[in-house]
């Protein structure tokens, strides 16, 4: 949903490449240069058209490796925490891109004694000669005066006693390291090179030029910025005026969306405090109907009335359902919740199908890769719609503060028995203090509020309206006669059984959780009992910029640190403060608190949207973006109605212990996630070793890998 | 004996006589003054038990009771601010002790929070450290240029910088500590020392008078900034000094290894080889040891490459059929 990103730098092509490289990886590094050699990018004749041959190519490469490590602080930082956090196993040390070298059965045992043989005296390894190392010998053999006479000439003179390898047998030769007679054997170990690290070394001198050179992405990169600097004047002035017709759309329906969100936010964050079950219940109908709406409605949608229209009676339904807030009852709300979730799905729907529309156009105009513009796109549009979340709190608290200003008094020094993680399921059993902190606001200052917010809702529609253009693909689409499209529907289904996508699940339903526990439960049990109804816009706001800021700030960390510091970070974050939550007796004095914990629960926040999303889009991204962003919003959907069913039910206490155990289970799932594939093998492993004559086990676990 | 060996010896000795040194003179210095507390103290005691006809109970009583509201005189240390201020003091290793954790389940989290805590800000004020080294290099060379000399800036010029710029934070902090605490600027001066070199006494304590944790937030706030920006131009010189002489060691086994594979290579005279073939006098290099006495053998194209250049005038190409290598799975 909240998919943050600046730039170039994103998780989206990032991801993606990496599974990528781990799909062509095949045994050895040097084959796999040879096959990529060129491979469906461009024919090389294209290329030589372009004005690019080997030596430009070769030349861009080194100029582009030098930018890449151009910042020693960023550089430091990385390797120092990297180096910590491997340390610590917080990160898993780099792969050895090599071949695993596993002991072969069919070897027979041969004693050690007829391979290795004794030295006689003691001797020199053979060096292989190059002349590289000749100059470096004779200028340390100058420094060297003293040493000079032990310089027995040339080290190559062996060569011609040197041992060919016969056909059968092996080359019988010294090692230093041999636990018999080698002259190292009691040294440790871990110093020993082995042959991983040896040709791990010999790969990167001289392989990584050539396999990135010749990489698809920096040849498409290339080409691109070649074409685009060969584009004639006409031509340039055309696309150019596309472009900016492209980049003012999405500016006006990242406003659009700014305003929509204002009011609903606002309105959220309101709905447990002031009116109660009521408030949460409709939540629950509301989020529960937009993940079952979101499997199969917004496709149809879409392709029946086309993203503009669907926009407009989305935001007719928005309106509709402030309009029913002002006089909320069970027999209204509830349907105008069902309906209003619908809606969502719909505009949620809809704005993606938009923007990915506009990147695809876009990048065709510019000849840029299509997933760093989508990604780009996305990112300028949440930085905007994420202020929603501020300016409708701040404009909530705004007028509570203005219709209080006579009766407010400040927060008392002691500690509120009946606030935080005690908060009692029965109302009634609140304190005097704390009950006139949560007493609902006279209903003119509410009605206020809410015609404020419809006010924004009612902008959000006309700029929508009069400014948007719609998509020529829709034209195209409403002629066609549309069936009812359940692909979606059909593909969530075929992975509801697919395990490496239902390890993510409890995650991003944590991440509904926590959402649903900062509107639903943090609002009213702290910092409406604590500090009163007016304070919780100013709370949520701070909520809002830290979320906005670390959602901004993490995407393009993630290219630095990897995918897994970043959630161990989340889940740290988290887990302190939902401890933190659970063993703090509120103190209203100590207001300092209420804030920090809502900036830290944004930051982990910003993680989770951001990552975990992203995290979706590489896993089933290559199958349909669509689908990964679907599948994200229904499990979190379904989180957030979990979420806000669970606060009927339960007390606050129980209700974060639920959250903490959902995150600990959470990122046990995703570490399994990261290492699938040793789990997979060890499991094959297991099994082979403790039946090895089942082979057909294969066939069954071949689809996860 | 090794040259590591021998250094950090003498480094042991060193600092052993440094203690005792400093332990003759302290005693030296203080002996007196402590003497004559003791004295004054005892008076005290005395005259107040015979004024107010006090038995020794009541007053050992009474003298807990002053003790124990040091730190509740001085405002309420765990509202947030004043827990930010211990968390500070502990993640630095400053470690006031004016207010510590009373409960199991605080000293417990304060271990853990430290065991994080500690490494985190350590890399973190090098880290900016070596940042501004690089730029007071910079700006040195500027100035340099500007002046029309050689823009050369060797490390001991830097060292110089830091020095200044830690002495002008000490002594223009302890201005400010000292308006706001109303103590003596020594006094002041000695506190900025002793929290800025981390040692951390707690005789003297900021934001421990009058409240200021909750009353005074400016102040507070220069307090926290005072500490953290100051510890970093201390990690700075830190960074220029300490660290040269940390990997020393690191330094001397390194050319250890050189030595050994030159000597592998018949340049170095290789010492007495019956003698100690414990400590690696034989090649480590990358591209030397070929196959070992495991079963594995060279499946990459490229070493095979370079093996068989090297034995190709002796017959046909060598094949590998007697080794398997495979990756299982």
């Amino acid at each position: 949903m909240k998919f943050q990103k600046m730039g170039d730098s994103n998780t989206w092509d990032l991801v993606g490449e990496q599974q990528q490289r781990k799909k062509s990886r095949s045994p050895s590094r040097a084959s796999r240069v040879d096959s990529e050699l060129l491979v469906g990018v461009e024919n090389a004749a294209e290329l030589e058209a372009l004005g690019l041959g080997k030596e430009q190519l070769e030349e861009e490469a080194r100029r582009h490796k030098k930018q890449r490590s151009k910042s020693p602080a960023l550089e430091n930082i990385r390797k120092t925490s990297i180096h910590l956090l491997q340390k610590f196993g917080a990160i898993p040390k780099k792969k050895d891109d090599s071949v695993l070298l596993f002991r072969f059965h069919d070897i027979p045992d041969i004693p050690l004694e007829s391979l290795c043989i004794r030295p006689k005296e003691f001797f020199e390894e053979p060096k292989v000669f190059s002349f590289r190392d000749m100059g470096r010998e004779q200028q340390k053999a100058e420094v060297n005066e003293k040493c000079s006479y032990l310089f027995r000439g040339t080290s190559f003179d062996h060569d011609d006693h040197f041992e060919l390898p016969t056909e059968t047998g092996r080359v019988p030769e010294y090692d230093h390291f041999c636990p018999i007679h080698g002259s190292r054997r009691r040294l440790p170990r871990n110093k020993l090179v082995t042959m991983q690290t040896l040709m791990h070394s010999v790969d990167d001198e001289d392989n990584e030029d050539l396999a990135y050179i010749y990489g698809h992405d920096f040849l498409a990169k290339l080409v691109r910025k070649k074409k685009r600097e060969m584009m004639s004047g006409t031509e340039k002035e055309r696309a150019n005026k596309i472009k900016r017709k492209i980049m003012s759309n999405l500016w006006i329906l990242s406003v659009a969306f700014l305003f929509l969100f204002t009011a609903f936010n606002g309105l959220q964050n309101l709905q447990t405090s002031v009116n109660g079950d009521l408030g949460s219940d409709s939540l629950v109908a509301l989020y529960l109907s937009l993940a079952i709406s979101s499997l199969f409605v917004p496709s149809f949608m879409i392709n029946r009335l086309g993203c503009k229209l669907t926009f407009l009676i989305a935001i007719f339904v928005y309106f509709l359902y402030i309009v029913i807030n002002l006089r909320p009852t069970y027999s209204s709300m509830i349907p105008a919740s069902i309906f209003c979730g619908i809606a969502a799905s719909c505009i949620w729907g809809a704005k993606c199908a938009y923007i990915t529309e506009m990147g695809i156009r876009y990048a065709s105009l510019n000849f840029e890769s299509q997933t760093t513009v989508i990604v780009r796109f996305f990112g300028y549009f949440f930085m905007i719609v994420h202020c929603g979340q501020v300016v409708g709190n701040m404009v909530s608290s705004y007028i509570f503060t203005l219709s209080y200003s006579q009766a407010l008094r400040g927060p008392e020094d002691s500690i509120y028995d009946s606030c935080g993680y005690q908060f009692p399921k029965n109302l009634s059993d609140l304190t005097e203090l704390a009950e006139s902190n949560l007493a609902r606001p006279p209903q003119k200052v509410y009605v206020a509020v809410c015609l404020a917010y419809l006010a924004c809702v009612i902008i959000s529609g006309m700029i929508m309206s009069m400014f948007l253009n719609a998509l020529a693909k829709d034209a195209r689409n409403r002629k066609m006669a549309q069936k009812f499209n359940s692909e979606i529907f059909y593909l969530m289904l075929k992975h509801l059984i697919n395990i490496k996508f239902m390890l993510l699940v409890p995650l991003t339903i944590f991440n509904g959780l926590e959402q649903a526990f900062l509107v639903g439960v943090y609002t009213k049990a702290f910092v409406g009992c604590g500090l009163g109804i007016w304070q919780i816009g100013f709370v949520m706001a701070c909520f809002g910029i830290s979320d906005a800021v670390c959602s901004l700030v993490f995407g393009p960390l993630i290219k630095l640190f990897g995918r897994m510091p970043l959630f161990v970070f989340g889940a740290v974050v988290n887990l302190l403060m939902i401890v933190t939550l659970m063993v703090w007796p509120l103190n209203a004095a100590d207001t300092q608190i209420f804030y920090v914990v809502a900036a830290m629960w944004g930051m982990a926040d910003g993680v989770w949207n951001t990552q975990i999303n992203g995290f979706w889009v590489a896993l089933v991204g290559r199958q349909s973006l669509q689908f990964a962003f679907t599948k994200y919003r229904f499990w979190e959907s379904l989180g957030i109605a979990i979420g806000f069913a669970l606060i009927r039910h339960v007390t606050v206490e129980i209700y974060l212990l639920i959250t903490f155990f959902m995150l600990l289970l959470g990122m046990c799932g995703f570490l399994a996630i990261e290492n699938f594939d040793h789990i997979i093998k060890f499991w094959h492993h297991l099994i082979h070793t403790s039946c090895p004559e089942k082979e057909p086990l294969d066939d069954r676990n071949s689809d996860f890998e | 004996m090794k040259r590591q060996n021998i250094r950090t010896l003498s480094l042991i000795v060193c600092t052993l006589t440094y203690l005792l040194v400093g332990a003759a003179v302290f005693d030296a210095l203080e002996t007196e003054n402590e003497i004559l507390q003791r004295k004054l103290v005892q008076r005290v005691r005395e005259k107040l038990k015979t004024k107010y006809n006090m038995s020794n109970a009541d007053y050992e009583i009474l003298e807990a009771t002053i003790v124990k509201s040091v730190p509740h005189k001085a405002g309420y240390q765990w509202k947030f601010s004043g827990a930010f201020y211990f968390a500070t003091t502990v993640i630095t290793t400053i470690g006031y002790g004016h207010s510590t954790p009373m409960t199991d389940a605080g000293k417990v989290f304060c271990m853990l929070y430290a065991l994080a805590g500690i490494p985190l800000g350590l890399i973190m004020f090098q880290s900016i450290g070596e940042r501004m080294n690089t730029f007071a290099a910079k700006l040195l060379r500027f100035i340099r240029r500007a002046a029309g000399k050689q823009p050369i800036v060797t490390s001991s010029d830097l060292i110089i910088f830091c020095t200044g710029w830690g002495g002008l934070l000490i002594f223009g902090g302890a201005f400010m500590f000292s308006s706001y605490e109303n103590w003596t600027y020594f006094d002041a001066v000695y506190y900025c020392f002793v929290t800025l070199t981390t040692i951390g006494f707690g005789d003297y304590v900021a934001l421990q008078k009058r409240g200021s944790l909750q009353t005074q937030p400016e102040y507070v706030f220069f307090s926290l900034v005072f500490i953290l920006f100051g510890l970093t131009v201390i990690s700075a010189a830190m960074n220029l000094l300490v660290l040269r002489f940390l990997t020393m060691n690191t330094e001397d086994e390194r050319r250890d290894e050189q030595e050994a594979i030159l000597a592998a290579q018949g340049l170095v005279r290789v010492g007495d080889p019956t003698a100690d073939d414990d400590f690696g006098r034989l090649p480590l290099s990358d591209n030397v040891s070929l196959a070992s006495c495991s079963c594995y053998q060279l499946p990459d194209e490229k070493l095979r490459h370079r093996h068989r250049k090297h034995t190709e005038p002796h017959g046909g190409p060598p094949t590998f059929s007697g080794m398997t290598t495979r990756p299982k799975y």
